[in-house]
This record gives C-alpha cells, structure tokens and sequence, in this order.
C-alpha cells in the first residue's frame, strides 16, 4: 500500500492550518511549494534533512498545535504588536513570498507560513529602552515579522527550547537606516524543530546575528538575509555543538541585490560525539552589485571520531567588481597550543576544554555568554 | 644531590638517530648552556626532557631530582618544577594570557598541594612581572601570544618562567630573534630568576646571550653527544673559531 505523496501530504498541512483561520491564503503558499518538487537544487537543498522528514515536522506539528512564545520588552513605547490576520491576506501573502528566499533552496519557510494557524507582527518604530525578548518553550508553527523602522536600533534575544516538534518562521524587516542585534541560543532536545529567519535589509540598515545551538533529536536553522539596497550590511556569527545522538543542519544564504553592500559571517562548530552537523554558507552576488565585499569562514572542529561534519562554503556571483572570500576547515585541536599548554601544567583533558572553549567563545556574543553559553560549552568532552 | 642527570641517552625522532649517548648532569643553583651546531640534537634535548609527542627515548634514563622524568606525563614534569621556554612560542588566539596563566598556575599549586593563588593577588604578580619585562600589561588581555613580535613572545615565555618558578628552567635558542635590548631585558630576568635552589639549561647558538647571563658550565652538543665541556672560555673559543675544530 503506497501512503499519501508529498504534494498530497503538503496540501493537508496547509488545509489543516487553513481551518478557521483567514490570515494568509495558504493556497498560493501550497501552490509555489509544490511547484519545487521536481526541482534538483531542491533535493540538493535538503541532503543533509530529508524533505520528508521536515514534512513530518511540519504534519506533527499542525495536527496539535500549541504555540506558547512568550514575548516580553514588547509594552514599551516605540513598539506595537498585533496578529498578522489584522493584515490584509492578498497584500500579506504577496509581501511575504516576495521577500522569503525561494523555496527550491529553503523550503522550510513556505512549510512554516502553510503550517501556522496564526502569526504576530511586531513593530518597533521608536528605539526601545530595553530588549526584545522571545522565549519559545512550546510546540507547534508560528511565524513572527519583526519590523523596525527607519533609524532606529533594537535588540532582539531570542530563547528556542520547545517541548515537542516545532516550526517556526521569523520574518525581519529593515527599514532605511535601522540596526537589529539579533542573538538567539537553541537549547538540545529530543524533538525535532525547524526554524528559519529571513531578513530584508534596507539602505544603509545594518543586521547583527550571534546565532548559537545545541544540535535537537533534528533540527534545521535556515537563514536568509536579502541586502536589498546600497549600504546595507549584514554581520553573523554562530557557534554550535553536536554531541552524540544529534543533528544540526544550517544552510544560509545572504544575497547581496545591490551594489556597496557587505556581508560578514563567522561560525564556529564542534563535533563532541557521535552526532552529525551539516553548514552550507551560501553567497549569491546579483548582477549589478557591484562593489560588494563578503567574508563568509566556517571552522569547525571534530572532537569525536565519529563527528560527522559536513561544510560547503557556495558562492554565485554575477557581477565584476566585487570583493568576496570564504575559507571552510574541519580540523583537530592544535597540537603544538595543546603541548604548550600541558608543558605549563595543566593536564591535557583540561587543556582541550580550553581550547575548544575558546574555540566556541570567539562566536559567542556577551548577551548569550552568561545565560546559554553553558549548553554548548557543557557538552563538550570532559 | 644533582637536580638532573641524564645518562647514556638515545633517543629517535621518525625512527632517525638524533641523540646518542647524552650525558649531562645538572646541580641546584647551577647555569649551564649547551652549545653545538645546526642538527646536533640542541632542540631535541629540550623537546625530550619536557616529553613532547613523537620523540622517543630508544635508552638510557633521566632523572629529576628524586624521579623519573620519562614516566612523568607533560604535564606531570611541569608540576614537578620543569619548565621549558620555547625557541618558536606558539599563538592560542582566544585564550587569553591571564586565563592561560592562571589555569597553569592553579594547576601546579593544586598538584602540589598548595593552595590557590586568589584573583587579586594573582593579576597583581603577572602585571608586576610584565612591567619588569618591559610587556605592555593591555597583551595580556589578549590571546597567548596573539599578535606579538618574536621578542614579545619570548619576553612571554620568561614571564611564564618567573611566575611558575621551576626547578629548572629549560631555554630552548631564547636569544635567537632578539634584538639587543631585548636580549637584555631577557637575560635580566633569567638572573633574576637564578637561586640556589634551581637551575637553568640554556641551550643556544652563540655566545653573545652569555655575556649577559654567565653559565657555571659550558658543554657543546654535536652529532647526539655531549663532546665537550668546560667553563665561559670554551663558548669564547667557539665564537672565535666555530664549530669546525670540535671532532665529534
């Protein structure tokens, strides 16, 4: 007996989530996604998590959703929040399609906004005193749009530590001259959990990521930054552990659409057992974005001997004129830093807990140090 | 009794003959420098006495004062007052020096039973010994050795030396790469550092690093073996006439 296709099993998603709900006309968002089916980038896009497996996410997930994102900084002035169904569905849908990445590459944001019964717009038009916070300890599919205004700077610190499947779609808007810190900590855990972010960055707006995360049971973290117009930039950093048992898998695209936009991004990664981890740093250039400069260094370090890690570095560019560079290693701790260290005394287990910590730290931003730190830095071999 | 006393020493590196048949006793109190030409094992014998990885003793033995100093572990013959300063000091970006010598530090005193040096009193000494050394205090705060010169490198490694205060201190070419105020600053705190309850190994190319830091003895390395030994005249010679005279 055959079960149901994966057109079939997208469609259910989407009327499941469609049910009582108005937000968001899920059939356009079922239509595009089931148009990439056939396409190879998209088979590509998911080696290292199985589309079926993200569909199962997303199939658990709407048959018992129950969001519980706790938002907080967000009664203060400057910011307003409100359900996204207040918005009006045709000019949503289009709005959001435009701006997600396309579905051949990150299908898991269309699986998101067809599995989300509900979403949230949070918009800061005024500095905020303090930080916004989102702390995610429940189950199910929610999408967030966070938009901050023309010249003014947040922060944002965001908590991931669901109790069950999970998926969730933050959509961030950068008006002219707006900066968003972004920070985010992904706890370990036995559920499986998709989440992906995608950032449109206006002139001269600046977007700042200290990403940071355990490997889950699963767990796919996409990330999409459009440098949408001249003199916007965008800088991320990550550090992650996987330890035994876990997988972790991190694709991220930054496009640079116009021209004097640049683009850093820093990730540190360490096998510590017998888990798998997979990064794939993406820099597609466009035609006429000239003089762009982007920096993409993933290092990771295989701690286990049985780490699986997996690291490709892409570039796509279109334009001369541009100044760009990656550099991707897997390696082993320094021997000759190891030695040093033990030829000061300090015995070579403890030796290695430094190194990798240091390893790890050089990715991690003070507003995750003291809270999350601890998780990536605990699982690594004592 | 002496503090080291190697006897009889062979030792492989890659399955290659480097030292064959090294002897060499060291007492409490005592400088000696160790002289040769390139190949002749000067590196290997540092490399050897403080057990790094890939140096295997093929026989003969060597003693620490009252140990074996082969069956100690790297670390183990650091907390038995080892030290080893480095010809080629290596860079650990993200690990900053204090937290590196604080680790080693606490490291030594606990295996030694002694108590832990507090926070204070421990930044305290390190920037006392940095300013000593002519060490601007801010690298310290910086990943060991990250970013530094040779000579700030090596100026690192005697900081490491008068904060650990081994037994024997081990100088790897610690002149090489200097310039001469550097080497002066150095060789000030090598004599600061001698006393009558340790020792000092300098192993070096040239003389002029004795100029400033006068040994009791003076042996010359070639070919594996201690060939020659004898007072500050015997590196005088060497300087004068080189390596060619020495029948190794």
């Amino acid at each position: 007996m055959t079960g149901p296709t994966e057109g079939e099993r997208i469609l259910r998603i989407a009327e499941r989530a469609a049910a009582g709900s108005h937000w968001l006309d899920h059939r356009a968002v079922a239509e595009r996604l089931h148009a990439t089916q056939a396409s190879p980038v998209h088979r590509e896009s998911l080696r290292h998590t199985a589309f079926d497996a993200l569909l199962r996410i997303f199939e658990d997930v709407a048959a018992d959703a129950t969001i519980d994102a706790v938002f907080t900084g967000i009664e203060q002035p400057g910011v307003f929040c409100s359900p996204l169904a207040a918005v009006d569905t045709g000019t949503l849908t289009g709005h959001l399609l435009d701006n997600l990445p396309e579905p051949t590459r990150h299908a898991g944001a269309d699986l998101a906004l067809l599995a989300a019964p509900s979403g949230r717009l949070i918009d800061v038009s005024a500095t905020p005193a303090s930080p916004l916070h989102i702390g995610d300890t429940g189950q199910g599919a929610a999408v967030t749009v966070v938009r901050v205004q023309r010249g003014v700077t947040a922060e944002l610190i965001e908590r991931v530590a669901p109790t069950g499947p999970r998926g969730g779609l933050l959509i961030i808007e950068l008006a002219h001259d707006a900066t968003l810190n972004h920070y985010r900590a992904v706890a370990p855990g036995a559920t499986a959990l998709w989440l992906g972010t995608s950032v449109r960055v206006a002139k001269g707006a600046c977007y700042r990521a200290n990403l940071i995360a355990r490997g889950r049971f699963r767990a796919r973290l996409e990330t999409h930054v459009v440098l949408a117009e001249p003199h916007s930039r965008a800088d991320l950093t990550g550090a992650s552990v996987v330890t035994d048992g876990e997988h972790l898998d991190q694709p991220v695209i930054i496009e640079h659409r116009a021209p004097d936009t640049t683009s850093t991004q820093r990730f540190h990664g360490i096998g510590a057992g017998k888990g798998r981890s997979s990064f794939n740093g993406r820099i597609h250039i466009h035609a006429g974005a000239v003089r762009s400069d982007a920096w993409l260094g993933n290092r990771n370090l295989a701690l286990h001997p049985d780490a699986e890690i997996n690291t490709k570095p892409e570039l796509e560019i279109y334009t001369d004129d541009v100044r760009c560079a990656h550099g991707a290693t897997i390696g082993q701790l320094d021997a000759e830093a190891l030695f040093l260290m033990q030829s000061r005394g300090i015995p070579e287990a403890a030796a290695r807990q430094l190194l990798a910590h240091a390893f790890l730290r050089a990715c991690i931003a003070a507003p995750l140090e003291a809270a999350h730190a601890e998780e990536l830095l605990g699982a690594l071999p004592a | 009794m002496s503090l080291l006393e190697i006897r009889s020493l062979h030792v492989e590196v890659e399955g290659k003959p480097i030292l064959k048949g090294l002897d060499l006793t060291i007492g409490a109190g005592e400088v000696h420098a160790i002289m040769g030409p390139n190949g002749s094992g000067k590196s290997t014998l540092a490399n050897v006495l403080a057990g790094r990885p890939g140096y295997e003793i093929v026989s003969g033995s060597i003693r620490f004062g009252d140990q074996d100093l082969t069956a100690l572990e790297p670390h183990q013959r650091a907390h038995a007052g080892l030290f080893l300063a480095f010809q080629y000091p290596t860079e650990i970006p993200g690990v900053s020096n204090m937290e590196f010598l604080k680790a080693a530090l606490d490291h030594q005193h606990a295996a030694r039973g002694q108590p832990a040096m507090n926070a204070a009193a421990f930044m305290k000494q390190v920037r006392s010994l940095a300013a000593s050394l002519d060490l601007n205090p801010e690298f310290l705060k910086r990943g060991v050795n990250e970013g530094f010169s040779g000579g700030e490198k090596k100026r690192n490694e005697i900081l490491q030396m008068l904060l650990l205060a081994p037994r024997l201190a081990v100088l790897d070419e610690t002149d090489s790469g200097l310039d001469i105020d550097a080497l002066q600053t150095v060789a000030d705190g090598v004599n600061r550092f001698r006393a009558p309850d340790n020792a000092v190994l300098m192993i070096t190319h040239y003389q002029r690093l004795l100029n400033h830091i006068v040994p009791d003895q003076v042996h010359v390395l070639a070919a594996g073996r201690i060939v020659r030994s004898g007072g500050r005249e015997l590196a005088e010679m060497l300087e004068a006439q080189g390596y060619g005279w020495i029948d190794a």
